[in-house]
């Protein structure tokens, strides 16, 4: 999967990439089209990669010199194709080429000076362009068509000078360009057998630009590396780093979770505003940022790394596709069903609240058959309901909400034995100071008093 | 002409015509081949579209920007292809205009090419903000574009020239009068920095029903001031006791006639921030043929200005 396809999933995950301090444009939309890592292999190479850079980050100094230096990022793909395919380029997009590999001397030149060469090294192949769009060896990144490039220009260029008739100054002008033409074409084809080496310095600028933001967002947001596990899926510590900010900004505070998951079927009751769907979302979220080896909001983790992420969020209502709320979420859901006949042990499913818009009749007999099919399958699941899913029908963990202790929400998880769910719904509406006389109605029927 | 050595006091200096054919460019090219460079870095823009060979509206030939060697320009991506002189690039900007990205150089050998800047007053600034830093150029030039006042607006150069002529009105009385009223406007007195706020209201002209109570001693409009709200503060009266204050006198979108009957109704209009006006350069020929005496619109100007007023080709000559 490609980061652009899931970016907008409501996990949040939007918030982690747009707080990444990324210093180029293009270095953005170089990440946006990354695919997800496949195996094992490049999660292990893409954190420790993010571990190399840890130092760099740490060294506010050397960041923001790279940070200014990257900021100076292009793409120039579309000059770099047009030279590759014998087309003569222009002052500009010449200009553009000595930029980039300028730049890449100066980064290179930063990381060694500050010890950490082995994390950009310079590329020896790219002196020979250099030389080629730096004649005089000037050392500056700016660019024209030097007079050392034939003695003919500079021959043109001074008679150009000392001309005072302007109808012969325009004459000599026009040679002086017909000769900066034929010279460009041989810069070109000077540059030519080294387009691919320069393709390959932008893109590995990009990547550096992204490291770099990872380990930095990292240090700022206290991320943590996770292990690479295989069966289980467990969090300590775990947050959501933009719901975090939002209660700080309010003075409150956000309650980490402890979770894990991925050997059973894991279904989580509880009352409502008990931050069940928290869960859920901060779950999707931590498997995306481990596919795409970004730092982990938690204290520590241990990911199993899943082909295919399912996260539903059951209020989606398909109003483009004119569903209602009831089929749009259960065409989501069987999407999730459907990809687990072929590869259910490589997907997980953050699945939450199914079937919460019907009676609870066929509803607990629609969860409880999802849960024992897809735990049957193997995959990763994770679940929450308000409906009364035995753990016994369908071989899977309950775990609940703490709920209110005290008169205050504790929102951690615990165990919970099979028997009723808890019924907390009317306790949390007369918290939210919902009209007494209704909640009032409400608890004669049940006969709570 | 002294004027131009005035302008090295400042950090940007924009000239700006009344009106198309006003001899604008004329003059700026006057400033650019007069200007003592002596390493100072002269850098040289435009904002919006400009320095076209022949003018796209009235089909007349104009004269070309003629830039000399060692000043820095800026210019589109397409402008700077077009470009009839040897040029070293320095910079290529993300700001990007109609015609392509900003890019800026260095004259490697004196020659002519077409200026194209930034197309807003907010992007010229942070051009020129990126400029300054990357650079160290002294000073910059902004050649304002048709009927781009703003260009001259406080909020970019420190300082402008104003370019006036024949284009604008072929009656002699009428354009010393509607020069001498723009001039005017450019040099209103400041407003106070530190208003009382109690004593203040806001008004713009899209919402300009504010009650102007006894004791309102300013009335601040956001925007632009129009006829429309100028009209409406007349008519109501009181305009005795309160002064009006715009941002700068680039808002200032009113008639000649509505501000007389602002002023003669006891009307005080103020401005937050000002800009120096250095010198006003006069173009004596209109597109059609007409030619106006030079001595004498000369004359009658800087006695209405109290400003050195210079008509550039008689100079020259």
């Amino acid at each position: 999967m490609k980061l652009r396809d899931i970016i907008d999933s409501p996990c949040g995950l939007r918030y982690m990439i747009e707080t990444l301090p990324v210093a180029s444009g293009y270095s953005l939309r170089y990440l946006m089209d990354s695919s997800s890592c496949s195996c094992e292999e490049e999660i292990r190479d893409a954190y420790a990669v993010l571990g190399s850079f840890m130092p760099v980050a740490s060294d506010g100094n050397l960041t923001a010199m790279l940070h200014a230096e990257l900021c100076g990022l292009k793409n120039i793909s579309g000059t770099l194709d047009r030279t590759e395919s014998g087309a003569t380029v222009d002052d500009i997009e010449l200009f553009e080429i000595k930029h980039l590999i300028m730049l890449g001397r100066r980064v290179s030149l930063h990381l060694a000076s500050a010890g950490h060469s082995g994390l950009f090294p310079e590329m020896p192949s790219l002196e020979v362009p250099l030389s080629v769009l730096d004649p005089d060896g000037n050392n500056i990144a700016s660019f024209y068509i030097y007079d050392s490039y034939s003695e003919e220009l500079a021959r043109l260029r001074l008679l150009m000078s000392r001309e005072s008739d302007p109808d012969t100054r325009e004459r000599l002008m026009q040679q002086e360009q017909d000769e900066e033409s034929r010279i460009r074409v041989r810069i070109c084809d000077a540059l030519r057998p080294f387009v691919p080496e320069l393709r390959k310095l932008m893109e590995s600028l990009a990547v550096l630009d992204i490291s770099l933001a990872k380990a930095v967002q990292m240090r700022e947001m206290r991320l943590c590396i996770p292990e690479i596990s295989s069966g289980t899926t467990s969090y300590k510590g775990m947050y959501h780093p933009y719901i975090k900010s939002i209660l700080e900004k309010d003075g409150k505070e956000f309650t980490p979770i402890d979770i894990s998951f991925g050997d059973r079927p894991v279904v989580i009751i509880g009352a409502n505003m008990g931050g069940k769907t928290v869960v859920l979302k901060m779950t999707a979220l931590c498997q995306y940022l481990f596919s795409f080896g970004m730092g982990i909001p938690a204290e520590s983790a241990r990911i199993e790394l899943k082909q295919r992420v399912f996260f539903i969020s059951g209020d989606a209502q398909d109003m483009t596709a004119g569903l209602s709320s009831f089929a749009a979420e259960m065409t989501a859901i069987d999407s999730a069903v459907r990809a687990s006949s072929t590869d259910g042990a490589g997907m997980v499913a953050m699945i939450d609240e199914p079937a919460r818009s019907t009676n609870p009749i066929e509803g607990t007999a629609l969860v409880e058959s999802l849960v024992a099919l897809l735990g049957r399958r193997g995959a990763a699941l994770l679940l929450t309901t308000h409906y009364n899913v035995s753990s016994g029908d369908c071989d899977c963990r309950r775990l609940r909400v703490t709920g209110i202790v005290n008169g205050k929400m504790n929102y951690r998880l615990c165990p919970a034995p099979d028997g009723d769910v808890p019924h907390e719904a009317l306790n949390v509406a007369e918290s939210l100071n919902i009209s007494p006389e209704w909640i009032g109605e409400a608890k004669k029927l049940l006969k709570y008093e | 002409m002294p004027f131009v050595h005035e302008l090295l006091n400042y950090r940007s200096v924009a000239v700006v015509g009344m009106e198309k054919n006003c001899g604008k460019t004329e003059c700026l090219n006057y400033i650019i081949r007069r200007m003592p460079l002596d390493g100072r870095r002269v850098c040289v823009t435009s904002i919006g579209l400009d320095g076209e060979r022949t003018d796209q509206v009235t089909r007349t030939p104009k004269p070309e920007i003629v830039l000399r060697e060692g000043m820095f320009f800026s210019t589109s991506e397409t402008h700077y292809r077009a470009r009839r002189m040897v040029s070293e690039l320095v910079d290529v900007s993300d700001e990007t205009t109609a015609l392509g990205r900003l890019i800026t150089a260095k004259v490697v050998s004196e020659g002519k090419v077409i200026l194209s800047g930034p197309s807003s007053t907010a992007s010229l600034r942070r051009w020129m903000d990126g400029l300054s830093s990357g650079f160290g150029i002294d000073l910059t030039i902004i050649d304002g574009a048709l009927s781009r006042k703003s260009s001259a607006s406080p909020a970019v150069s420190d300082a402008m020239v104003l370019a006036t002529g024949a284009a604008l009105s072929s009656s002699l009385s009428t354009l010393v009068d509607l020069t001498a009223f723009c001039v005017g406007m450019i040099r209103l007195p400041l407003a106070e920095t530190h208003p009382d706020t109690a004593r203040s209201v806001t008004v713009s002209s899209m919402a300009p029903d504010v009650e102007i109570c006894e004791d309102t001693e300013r009335v601040d409009v956001t925007g632009a001031l129009t006829d429309r709200l100028l009209a409406r503060l007349t008519q109501d009266g009181g305009l005795d006791r309160y002064e009006v204050v715009v941002e700068d006198f680039t808002r200032i979108f009113v008639t000649p006639g509505q501000y007389r009957s602002f002023v003669r109704a006891g009307g005080r209009l103020r401005v937050r921030r000002r800009t120096v006006l250095l010198a006003v350069c006069v173009n004596p020929l209109a597109p059609n043929g007409y030619r106006l005496d030079s001595e004498l619109l000369c004359a009658r100007l800087s006695d209405k200005l109290l400003i050195p007023v210079y008509d550039i080709k008689r100079h020259e000559a």
